[in-house]
């Protein structure tokens, strides 16, 4: 979450450089002791002030547009890092659980080669699967339900296999 | 009970699958508390199929099941669970 609050500071900082750099290109152009009309306005042009505030309606309207491009592009980096950055952290499995989940995998494996799973395998998968999550322990069992499905087990438990 | 779509789809009375001329066929499923919904049929030969989810939606249907419930289920080559109703009417009651 801290990562998602400092882009989205980071993000406002270049907001504000890239006002301050389009203002600064206004008035840098300027050669007319008149005001700079507002952003985003047209301007009607009169025979005196043709080449003039032409050019620096053309020059003012490409930068700010590409300021405005660049940091819409540096925000969403920032935010993409800021999400895989926390999804890599949720994502890191206990030591403990890899164990679990891969002594689980080798029984169920020795079983399928087996052919045959009964009351005790029926026990058994469930205490290795004590402490998997959800997503874990379906996988952990995916080989045996394949394998039933597939004809090459004989089932002889009274309750729910799995 | 019946078999349907190559063995990948099954449905049946909770009841009328119990009370059979056979004592061999069953159709359910099971609820874990780690969230998994798994689901066994067993047809009158004898033949056994299983599949399992973690979906959402799964625990809450399969949590409904009753004595009286018609279940329809279907399952993938991969072992999972891609579809499971439950349909309480009066209908199937005694």
């Amino acid at each position: 979450m801290t990562q998602v609050l400092r882009s989205f500071a980071f993000g406002a900082v270049l907001l504000g450089l890239g006002s301050a750099a389009g203002w600064l290109l206004r008035g840098a152009s300027s050669t007319s002791t008149r005001e700079p009309p507002p952003a985003g306005t047209t301007r009607t042009s009169t025979p005196q002030a043709r080449s003039e505030p032409r050019d620096r309606v053309i020059v003012q309207a490409v930068d700010q547009a590409g300021i405005r491009e660049a940091v819409r592009e540096a925000i969403s980096e920032e935010l993409a890092a800021a999400r895989h950055a926390d999804e890599s952290e949720v994502a890191e499995p206990e030591p403990e659980t890899v164990a679990a989940l891969d002594s689980g995998t080798r029984y169920v494996e020795a079983a399928v080669v087996q052919g045959r799973w009964g009351e005790e395998q029926a026990s058994q998968i469930r205490r290795l699967g004590v402490g998997l999550s959800a997503e874990q322990y379906h996988e952990m069992i995916r080989p045996l339900s394949i394998a039933i499905n597939e004809g090459r087990m004989q089932v002889e438990v009274d309750g729910p296999p799995f | 009970m019946q078999y349907f779509a190559n063995g990948t789809e099954a449905r049946g009375v909770v009841r009328d699958v119990r009370f059979s001329s056979n004592s061999v066929e069953f159709i359910g499923c099971n609820v874990q508390h780690n969230g998994v919904v798994s689901c066994f049929i067993k047809d009158a030969a004898g033949t056994y199929k299983s599949c399992s989810t973690t979906a959402a939606g799964f625990a809450t249907a399969a949590a409904a099941i009753g004595p009286n419930s018609f279940l329809r289920i279907m399952w993938n080559a991969a072992g999972t669970c891609t579809y499971l109703e439950t349909y309480n009417t009066s209908i199937y009651l005694d």
